[in-house]
């Protein structure tokens, strides 16, 4: 299996993938550190279900398409899919804080 | 004034789960603070009593946190760069018509982002408190450093005490003795087991926002043996009859066979269906279709337990004959029965919504610059009758993004 861009490292079959926009939890230890929710979740535990192959799309529209002085830009987005949580018990939130 | 925006609203005082500070006699008393929505944010804000506007100051004083040394604001100003809590204010003495004016230096204007992400806004979590001591009980009553933030139905984050089983679980604040004095969780929805030893030293933070979507997820304190188990949450759970939920009981708590069972269809075991709220019994207890007299009795985790994992409550779900059968409205609502912002209601109230908006906190009121005793705030107050019906002010408030300038 190709390692992904964000892949970190792996134990066992459980990979794990980092990100800048993980879920933390302020001060909830219980010595009151953050505590970051590592979501560990099974093949299958969700889908999607895209409408007519389409899915979700991030629209921007720099300013030069506002008008002749280019004074606002605008920003959107289209979401024509439904992600389902397949089965609850094969996402697992890990709860862990910093060493 | 290219790029002004300007705002303007009005709100009736609230006197959700407040009484008559002073029974059987007619008074004036606060409110509840208010959250009032403004979508752009605000650089400036003006807040009128119409109500108090309209009359002489409340004689006598109105009651303030128990005490009748208040007198009621009837117009509030704040603009940016003025510190959070505080706002200039104009009030009417005891019996007095003539406008007097002070500062605030609590209970004023704080800006609401419940994603944490504007400046100047009130934090998802207050600065540590120091506490001294907690019981050993199924409502551990801490002892702590003065702080007149925490008030009844605050939340509170405890850490860094010997009652590990407490520590990093949001629970509210069902009692306030004084400036020094609380007591965890309320008589409905005590912990099913005391921790096991006293707390000692530590910390707290009052948590002042919910997680930004709705439904949440939330910490059981207790489950009863009973044909409709009731269960009971750390926190208002805001929940509906029809909704589904599902449950993580840890072996350390007892009641695991309310939990999915992998070979019962995910079911709880010894049923055929899923768990369902039927009825909302108060903002922290709920009871489920589950007939949960022939399970093994429910628990807290003790000190002696830890480190072990917490008993949560996760909506799954609606049952929509279940919704459709009630007789009551679907209608998620907060600890004060204030509608969640942006739910939906109904057959879709477990739909997941992100509940947060721009707005600003108008406050109850707080002490006087110059004054140094208590001026009601811009969340207006509430007049009590002899027979201890609530009449909220009516409050109305303007606001805008300025052009230009600066703090």
């Amino acid at each position: 299996m190709n390692a992904l861009r964000s892949e970190w490292g792996a134990i066992g079959n459980l990979r794990f993938l980092i990100s800048s926009i993980g879920s933390v939890s302020p001060n909830a230890s219980s010595l009151g550190a953050d505590v970051y929710n590592i979501f560990c979740v099974g093949m299958e535990a969700y889908a999607c279900i895209e409408q007519d192959g389409y899915s979700a799309s991030f629209i921007y529209r720099p300013p030069i398409y506002d008008g002749p002085l280019a004074l606002n830009v605008s920003v959107g987005y289209k979401f024509a899919e439904v992600p389902r949580i397949t089965n609850d018990l094969w996402v697992i939130n890990l709860r862990a804080t910093l060493a | 004034m290219d790029g002004t925006i300007l705002g303007q609203g009005t709100f009736v005082a609230s006197s959700a789960n407040l009484a008559n500070p002073n029974t059987g006699v007619a008074s004036i008393g606060q409110s509840n603070a208010t959250i009032i929505q403004i979508p752009s944010g605000a650089d400036w804000l003006r807040v009128f009593n119409y109500t108090q506007f309209g009359t002489v100051g409340a004689a006598g004083g109105a009651y303030f946190n128990g005490t009748a040394n208040a007198d009621v604001g009837v117009e509030f100003w704040w603009q940016r760069g003025m510190a959070a809590g505080t706002g200039i204010v104009k009030y009417k003495a005891s019996a007095s018509a003539v406008l007097s004016g002070d500062t605030l230096v609590s209970g004023g204007f704080t800006l609401y982002d419940p994603s944490g992400q504007s400046v100047g806004s009130q934090p998802l979590l207050g600065a540590p408190v120091a506490t001294t001591a907690s019981t050993n009980s199924t409502r551990p009553a801490v002892t702590h450093t003065a702080d007149s933030s925490v008030i009844v139905g605050s939340v509170v984050r405890m850490s860094n005490t010997a009652q590990t089983d407490v520590n990093g679980v949001d629970m509210v604040v069902g009692t306030v003795t004084d400036s020094t004095h609380f007591t965890l969780l309320t008589a409905t929805n005590a912990l099913a087991t005391a921790p096991g030893a006293i707390g000692g030293a530590g910390f707290y933070r009052v948590v002042n926002t919910n997680p930004l979507f709705y439904p949440r997820r939330r910490f059981v304190t207790n489950i009863t043996q009973a044909v409709n188990a009731q269960v009971s949450t750390s926190v208002a759970h805001s929940l509906t009859p029809g909704q589904e939920v599902r449950f993580n009981i840890p072996a350390v708590s007892g009641m695991i066979q309310l939990n999915p069972q992998p070979l019962n269809n995910y079911f709880p075991r010894g049923v055929s269906t899923p768990a369902i709220v039927v009825s909302v019994v108060d903002a922290y207890n709920f009871t489920i279709n589950i007939d949960t007299t022939a399970y093994t009795a429910f628990t807290f985790p003790t000190i002696a337990q830890q480190p072990s994992s917490f008993p949560i409550v996760v909506p799954f779900g609606e049952d929509t004959a279940t919704s459709l059968a009630s007789p009551t409205i679907q209608l998620p609502v907060d600890a004060n029965n204030v509608p969640i912002y942006n739910a939906n209601s109904g057959i879709l109230a477990d739909s997941t919504v992100n509940t947060g908006y721009l707005g600003m906190i108008l406050g109850a009121g707080g002490n006087g610059t110059e004054l140094t005793t208590p001026i009601l705030g811009p969340s207006g107050s509430i007049a009590w009758s002899s027979g201890n019906v609530a009449t909220g002010d009516v409050l109305y408030w303007v606001a805008g993004k300025s052009t230009y300038g600066g703090l």
